[in-house]
């Protein structure tokens, strides 16, 4: 193999990808990146196993072929280069020779075949959404999904596709959150798939550099998913496994609804927060004839109180959270105004914006 | 008058029965080994109060002819043995021909059987001393038997009865046991009208039997073993190293279908596991030994509980090797899920430390003692309430976490020099520390659950469970009935966040209840078990050895330790951390 390429297109294709560049592994091989010709192009690629992330860049091919490098080395290489063009030479045995300038490095790289195959998707399956909206959904549920491994179902987005609806969810069995949008998709097609935490992580490291009004193409094979947009592809296994069935844990009737500007309600809780204890966190909502106290106490420290205007008529009742979880949402909601729906202080509490198919279920705290 | 006389029939009975009739699970162990030796393949036990106020057995075994059914009530009869010779050949699992008039001795006692191919059954009466009352009576093919008022005429015997709770916590112990070593049969354990165990199915297979006892978490972490020799065949299942417990209450041997407990098998287990279990972990056993009779001796306590080999020795290495071999076979080491706190300490390490600890302790007697320098390794001769004022303005004012070693221990820069802190330890001792305030002062909040879980218990520890509801409320678990030995966690206490294994901590919490037979919280204060139980959530709840820390994390950990009011050890008693002062280390470096 041999090509000469861009330095400043390189090291943007190998930020991209080392995000799954393992950085101790027992297999040697996938701390390497493997970089492939095809026709006036290079894709370079990386894996974990679990996760993959490709990223075709521009090149001038001289001799096609194909190789993996030790990755972190490459990438702190090419940054340090003296000139905006380098040459890449594989010669026998896997030697890499990397000439920019004078400068002329030699890396010892590994055989092309010991590398884990990639899935490949064949794009007929595929369908599409915009990036904003990806991210958005995205962003609006991620917070709410588990870490406990004991519950691994719950460790990553749930994903569902039916009748031209994209929904998601996420609960780490506290508190759920859900979103549902349209898309233009056979009105036939239906999906139902759990992405994981970690894949959730890294799209989103990369959604984010990305331009708004971009299409990303998502196809599913088995158990492998995919999210390809410009010359990005990431990869990553599925969560095997049956997410609970969540519709019937969000409430359909409520007792009192209340709004609220949303500012009002995260700042007011984010004060009062101060005094809630890190072992305990809790903070009491208590509300009265046209009043919402918020309150938090901590035994050895002291308290907190402050309170808010609302339009409530109804019984007195008090009712206690766990305040990141009402933070979280509320930071996340992109509303200026918040439907508060509750029944007692021992059901669910609901919260939707002013528009938009979203909510969060947030389950109280016995306190 | 002669001094010497032979005792009356009644008091051999008498005598007997204390041998073998120790309390109720002795009584139903006894009827349940003779409904297996009559052949039944369905049991049913009732019991009520524990078993002290009533027992019923009933069996669809060959049931006993009429010419039999008075001479079973005496002393030494049975249909098992007939010479001396057989003996040494015993396949039966009773012979001694005790049980039946040593249990009519000490309770009221009735019996109603019918052969299969009889059309009239008997019921038998018997009430302490007085003579058994023979009666001619229709009923099912098969024997029932019916013991009420256990002890009733040794009133010193009921005295040391422990609870009705303890007393079927033993006899569903004992069902269970029975129940492993013939998954065949049917069997079925009631109190009080309502089920604690079964109906189990028939005819399961030995893995099906113990998932229905044990729940599917135990019977998915299983690793069959099988091994034969001429002599002796094991066959059985075992624990993946991953799955451990804090006592050996999982841990089931049967030597020819009779359950026994035996040190030299438990030593055995232990020894083929090896390193793969941690100090004072244990592995789950199922283990079934089919030994030619000659070798082994079952008539060395009468309650046949014990056991004795003829070649101890060779029986050891049988099972040593089995269990190695298959331990090996599995490759069930690398799984992720065993918890890196209890990993085996590198003994080389171990061992390189404690010499620096000593050589640093001589020097230290022997030097000249500045009153700056203190040995924290010692902590028995600290007074720590001036240690803890003088310790607390160190760490307030400038302790800083530096790095992590091994993933295991924080170095930290005191004003006064350096300190190794193990993070597991360190943060064991500040969860308990806040466990135990948070608990004392009622304040343990809880947080209810969206999507509840699932929580499978062996039948004991769901007895144990129910029993202490209460207590589990108090800790912030919300718990409910779902089923047999089924339930749902509701609510979770709120302290430990999403870190932690919940159902792992209510199974190790409920294994030490059973361990030390109580009720826990019944005292207003903080008793024993109550502090055992923080000291299993502390250790639960802690960042583990082997855990990457942050920074802040690091921070977060030193800021914890000084809320600690003894902040120098862990709640077992290991250190949290050992100090090297600025002026030891110039010594060291022959700076002074």
């Amino acid at each position: 193999m041999k090509i000469s390429c861009k330095k400043e297109e390189f090291s943007k294709g190998m930020h991209i990808v080392q995000s799954a560049i393992s950085s101790k592994s027992t297999l040697p091989i996938l701390t390497n990146i493997m970089i492939e010709t095809t026709d006036k192009e290079i894709v370079l690629s990386s894996t974990n196993l679990e996760l993959s992330v490709t990223c075709v860049i521009k090149a001038e091919i001289s001799k096609p072929g194909a190789t993996t490098i030790p990755g972190r080395k490459l990438f702190e290489i090419v940054r340090e280069l003296p000139s905006k063009e380098f040459d890449l030479e594989v010669t026998t045995n896997n030697q890499v020779k990397l000439t920019s300038k004078n400068a002329v490095y030699k890396l010892v790289g590994m055989s092309k075949e010991d590398f884990p195959v990639i899935p490949q998707f064949s794009e007929s399956s595929s369908f599409s959404m915009k990036k904003d909206m990806l991210e958005e959904m995205i962003r609006k549920t991620r917070f709410s999904v588990s870490t406990d491994e004991t519950r691994y179902v719950l460790c990553g987005i749930y994903m569902s596709i039916e009748k031209g609806k994209i929904k998601m969810v996420s609960t780490d069995g506290r508190r759920l959150s859900f979103i549902q949008n349209s898309i233009s998709v056979d009105k036939k097609k239906s999906l139902k798939l759990i992405i994981p935490n970690k894949a959730v992580v890294e799209l989103m490291k990369i959604l984010e550099q990305l331009g708004d009004d971009i299409n990303v193409s998502i196809d599913v094979k088995e158990n492998q998913i995919s999210f390809k947009a410009e010359n990005i592809t990431i990869t990553s296994r599925l969560i095997d496994g049956q997410f609970p069935n969540y519709e019937q844990v969000i409430p359909k009737e409520s007792k009192v609804k209340l709004t609220l500007k949303t500012e009002d309600l995260l700042r007011t809780t984010r004060r009062v927060a101060l005094m809630s204890s890190e072992k305990s966190q809790s903070v009491k909502y208590s509300f009265s004839k046209k009043s919402l106290v918020i309150s938090a106490k901590t035994q050895d420290m002291g308290e907190a109180q402050d309170k808010l205007d609302v339009s409530f008529d109804g019984e007195d009742f008090e009712i206690g959270y766990n305040p990141v979880f009402i933070i979280d949402v509320l930071n996340n909601i992109g509303s200026e105004e918040v439907t508060l729906e509750l029944t007692n202080s021992l059901n669910p509490c609901v919260i939707k914006p002013s528009s938009g198919d979203y909510l969060a279920v947030i389950m109280p705290m016995r306190v | 008058m002669p001094a010497i006389k032979l005792l009356s029939d009644d008091v051999i009975n008498k005598i007997s029965a204390g041998e073998v009739i120790e309390r109720p699970a002795s009584v139903v162990k006894e009827l349940l080994e003779n409904s297996l030796d009559a052949g039944a393949s369905h049991i049913s036990v009732e019991i009520k109060k524990g078993g002290t106020k009533h027992i019923r057995v009933s069996d669809n075994g060959i049931g006993i002819e009429e010419e039999d059914v008075l001479t079973a009530m005496q002393r030494h009869a049975t249909s098992k043995i007939t010479c001396l010779e057989d003996l040494s050949k015993i396949n039966s699992l009773g012979f001694r021909g005790e049980a039946l008039p040593s249990i009519a001795s000490v309770s009221k006692f009735g019996m109603i059987t019918r052969p299969k191919n009889r059309n009239t059954g008997f019921a038998v009466k018997m009430s302490g001393d007085r003579n058994p009352e023979l009666q001619k009576t229709g009923c099912a093919a098969g024997t029932t038997m019916i013991i009420e008022d256990l002890f009733f005429n040794t009133p010193a015997r009921l005295k040391f009865l422990k609870s009705n709770a303890t007393e079927t916590l033993h006899i569903t112990n004992l069902v269970q046991q029975i129940a492993l070593s013939c998954p065949e049969i049917n069997i079925e354990l009631k109190e009080d009208g309502r089920k604690i165990l079964g109906p189990l199915p028939k005819n399961q297979t030995p893995l099906q039997r113990i998932a229905s006892l044990f729940g599917s978490r135990v019977a998915d972490n299983l690793v069959p073993v099988h091994s034969e020799n001429n002599f002796i065949k094991l066959s059985g299942f075992i624990t993946k190293p991953a799955l451990n417990y804090p006592n050996n209450k999982y841990q089931f041997f049967f030597i020819n279908k009779r359950s026994i407990r035996s040190r030299l098998l438990g030593h055995a287990v232990m020894k083929g596991y090896g390193s793969l279990l941690a100090n004072k972990r244990y592995a789950g056993v199922f283990l079934f030994i089919e030994i030619k009779p000659e070798f082994i001796d079952v008539n060395i306590h009468p309650t046949k509980r014990e056991i004795r080999f003829t070649n101890e020795n060779a029986m050891h290495t049988f099972v040593v090797e089995t269990l190695q071999k298959f331990l090996r076979q599995q490759e069930v080491i690398p799984e992720i899920q065993a918890s890196p706190a209890y990993e085996k300490p590198d003994i080389a390490r171990d061992g390189r430390i404690k010499e620096a600890i000593s050589d640093y302790i001589t020097r230290n007697k022997s030097s000249y003692r500045s009153p700056a320098r203190r040995d924290l390794l010692k902590q028995e001769k600290f007074d720590y309430r001036k240690e803890k004022e003088e310790f607390e303005k160190t760490l307030t004012d400038t302790m800083q976490p530096l790095a992590q070693i091994n993933n295991t221990y924080i170095i930290a820069q005191g004003s006064d020099g350096m300190f190794i802190i193990d993070q597991h330890a360190a943060w064991e001792r500040i969860n308990y520390e806040i466990f135990k305030s948070l608990y004392g002062g009622n304040n343990i909040s809880s947080q209810s659950l969206l999507i509840p879980m699932n929580l499978e218990l062996p039948s004991g520890n769901a007895i144990i469970l129910k029993d202490n509801i209460q207590f589990f409320s108090k800790m912030g678990f919300e718990i409910s009935e779902f089923g047999e030995n089924s339930y749902i966690i509701n609510a979770i206490p709120a302290m430990f966040g999403d870190r932690i294994d919940y159902k792992q901590l209510l199974s190790d919490m409920l294994d030490l209840i059973s361990e030390s037979k109580g009720q826990v919280g019944s005292s207003s204060g903080i008793d024993e078990l109550t502090d055992g139980i923080f000291k299993i959530m502390a250790c639960r709840a802690s960042v583990k050895a082997g855990d990457n820390l942050s920074r802040e994390e690091m921070e977060e950990l030193i800021k914890g330790l000084n809320k600690c009011s003894i902040p120098y050890s862990c709640p077992h008693g290991r250190p949290t951390m050992i100090k090297m002062s600025t002026d030891e280390l110039e010594k060291r470096f022959k700076r002074k």
